[in-house]
């Protein structure tokens, strides 16, 4: 589904990824987990086409398309979805607005016809339930207002409605508390499938006790310095990303 | 073509005052010709008046306008009237009893053509042009000596107009006109009215719209009062409009400026004690369009509130003045006055000059203002994409956004759907998606 081959990426002027390799199948559940400035942010964002990167080497191939071609809303209409750090406030523009405007974009491209509002409040109710949030929320401007805890479970909304078919999701734990994070990861899990592919990119592996990746890679100084199985994760937990710097090759570089 | 605009109007009043409502009738030939020698004391605005600064009429004076010809062709009016509303028709300036609807008004509703009313000599509107002869707006002086019609509307006390009163001016048939159209509004105590003057031009067309609305709110009276400036790209429009607000009086205006190359939109009110007053403002231009917004509060007594916020989306080469000013007197005490433009430049060539101003003589009073220039975000446009939504259609719903507050604060439903439509029309969006397929 996604070939990711020696990826290397820039911003201003700062090579942040030094030559990424990974491969995610349909099903699986990779985590990306690293220290602050490893660049896990940056390959979220360079997957789903936000400006200011420049990519210097490597080529990522998505269903057999050339990702890094494609516009950022081509990539979400061709069912990739990004769970954003931080979730942006849009006054003005209601969230269900939002919502069906969404859907309506990615349903032409998959050649679906547009939902009518009796069929689209009814998935929008069900998809609620999930996130167990209120149906005032439809109502609010996107994410204006919201705590921290509701933006990411609006997030979350917002991609059970959607139903892409990879999803990556970055660092989503951050500024959760248990409850919530129990929630978001529940919201998660159900929507675990034999042809969903899903990126998480987190710092802690706390996350990972509530969604448990097939995979997990370390990335640091814009490297993937080790993979492995959901073991690594609790390796990091025990031991510090510092071990992985001091084994890794890549330590003369790393950073305090 | 000879002489400078002003003397063209001045030297054309002779011949053309006969043939202007109520010409024959004395106080009214009095008032005009007092409006004439006023206009021709003034002169047009030039840029050494401060609140000519930002705006240029070189444009205008360039042109010779006539008075409009008489325009009696059916017209398809579709889309541009209000259902259930009580409605005005004007077509080049004149009213067209035809296509008006004025059956079902309240008993105590008395709403008449102006020029009938000139025609009649009615008392009723004497005290909006007593002060003529010390007029300080040439434009309103001008006006005032060549009123052509509009509405007088009388209200008698606890009169509520139970739909809106939809003034619909159309331009008509024909070029290089001018219609001077003028409104007097008499609101009696505890009267309420909802008012939706809208200058529309479905065909097109090149002429000059110069208008004056007078409105006179007697106590405890309510009246909401929407203009829409949708003029065409080429036409000029000046607009004055004059609010007395008496005490816990309520105005309310809703102003949205869509069209013209060159619009100018006055407000002026004056508040007694107690009266409050809402003035909103949205402005959507583009190309080389120009407009120019002036607010006026006149905080004369204590305890009045006024709230004022003002919007404006310039798309191309387009151009916009905003000019607040506040005026808390002495005896204002317990003022509660806020004051906001917000700016959203699309464009590198668009334009902006903001200039809120507060000036307090009270000591015991509550007064903010601010101005912000903008552009869209670009997180928030990357967010709206990723979310599968194409550039337009992400940089059109973040404008829709940007004005929304502002059309959601229409309170009736109908006359906001009929704002939303005449915006809709407007949005820069569409006008960039066929750029960028050029």
């Amino acid at each position: 589904m996604l070939d990711i081959r020696n990826l290397c990426v820039e911003t201003e002027g700062k090579p942040i990824l030094k030559g990424i390799n990974l491969h995610v199948k349909p099903g699986e559940v990779h985590a990306i987990m690293g220290p602050n400035g490893s660049g896990k942010s940056t390959l979220a964002h360079v997957l789903s086409g936000r400006e200011g990167y420049e990519v210097t080497a490597g080529e990522v191939s998505y269903q057999g398309s050339d990702l890094l071609d494609m516009a950022p809303e081509e990539r979400a209409r061709d069912g990739i979805f990004l769970a954003f750090q931080y979730p942006v406030e849009i006054p003005g523009v209601s969230n269900i607005y939002l919502l069906k405007a969404a859907l309506n974009a990615v349903r032409q491209q998959r050649g679906e016809e547009e939902l009518d509002a009796m069929d689209f409040m009814a998935l929008v109710r069900d998809k609620l339930k999930l996130v167990e949030m209120d149906e005032a929320f439809l109502s609010r401007a996107v994410n204006h207002g919201f705590s921290g805890g509701e933006k990411k479970r609006n997030e979350i909304l917002q991609m059970a409605v959607l139903e892409p078919r990879l999803a990556i999701l970055d660092e989503t734990d951050s500024g959760l508390d248990i409850d919530a994070l129990r929630i978001v990861a529940g919201g998660v899990n159900s929507m675990r499938s034999p042809d969903r592919a899903m990126i998480l990119v987190t710092h802690y592996q706390r996350l990972l006790d509530y969604i448990v990746p097939d995979y997990v890679h370390v990335l640091a100084n814009g490297q993937i310095v080790r993979s492995g199985g959901r073991e690594l994760a609790l390796e990091l937990e025990e031991k510090g990303y510092s071990w992985i710097n001091e084994g890794g090759a890549t330590a003369a570089e790393a950073r305090p | 073509m000879s002489g400078t605009a002003a003397e063209r109007f001045v030297d054309g009043f002779a011949e053309a005052r006969d043939a202007l409502p109520g010409g024959t009738r004395d106080w009214v030939a009095t008032v005009r010709q007092s409006g004439i020698d006023r206009f021709a004391g003034l002169g047009l605005p030039t840029a050494r008046q401060e609140n000519w600064k930002y705006t240029r009429l070189t444009a205008l004076e360039k042109r010779e306008f006539a008075l409009p010809t008489v325009d009696d062709s059916a017209l398809d009016l579709d889309g541009l009237v209000l259902a259930d509303a009580h409605r005005m028709v004007f077509v080049n300036g004149r009213f067209r009893a035809d296509l008006s609807d004025l059956s079902r008004l309240p008993a105590g509703a008395r709403i008449v053509s102006l020029a009938a009313a000139l025609e009649e000599g009615d008392p009723a509107l004497q005290p909006a042009f007593a002060a003529t002869a010390k007029e300080d707006d040439p434009f309103v002086a001008l006006n005032t000596a060549y009123m052509g019609d509009g509405v007088l509307i009388e209200l008698a006390d606890g009169c509520v107009l139970d739909a809106p009163l939809q003034l619909l001016f159309v331009a008509g048939a024909g070029e290089n006109y001018v219609t001077h159209v003028r409104n007097v509004v008499v609101a009696g105590a505890n009267s309420q009215a909802t008012l939706v003057e809208a200058y529309v031009a479905p065909q097109g067309g090149s002429y000059f719209t110069n208008a004056c609305t007078d409105l006179c709110l007697a106590a405890g009276s309510r009246v909401d009062h929407v203009r829409l400036q949708d003029e065409d790209e080429s036409a000029f429009h000046i607009g004055r409009v004059r609010a007395d607000v008496g005490r816990d009086a309520s105005y309310r205006s809703q102003v949205f400026s869509l069209g013209a190359q060159l619009g100018r939109a006055d407000i002026d009110v004056r508040l007694a004690t107690g009266a409050e007053c809402d003035l909103d403002g949205l402005y959507l231009v583009g190309k080389r369009q120009h407009v120019d917004h002036q607010t006026r509060i006149d905080h004369a007594e204590p305890q009045a509130n006024s709230n004022q916020l003002y919007k404006g989306i310039l798309d191309g080469a387009a151009r916009a003045v905003f000019c607040g000013t506040v005026m808390v007197r002495e005896d204002a005490q317990k003022t509660d006055a806020k004051q906001m433009n917000r700016n959203l430049l699309l464009s590198p060539r668009a334009e902006v000059d903001s200039r809120p101003q507060l000036v307090i003589y009270a000591d015991d009073v509550k007064c903010t203002h601010g101005a912000t220039v903008g552009q869209l975000d670009p997180v928030e446009m990357f967010y709206l994409r990723s979310r599968g939504l194409d550039e337009n259609e992400a940089r059109e719903l973040l404008i829709h956004a940007f004005a929304n507050d502002l059309v959601d604060r229409v309170a009736d439903d109908a006359v906001r759907g009929f704002i939303y439509h005449a915006l809709d029309a407007r949005m820069p969006g569409r006008m960039t998606e066929a750029e960028s397929r050029a």
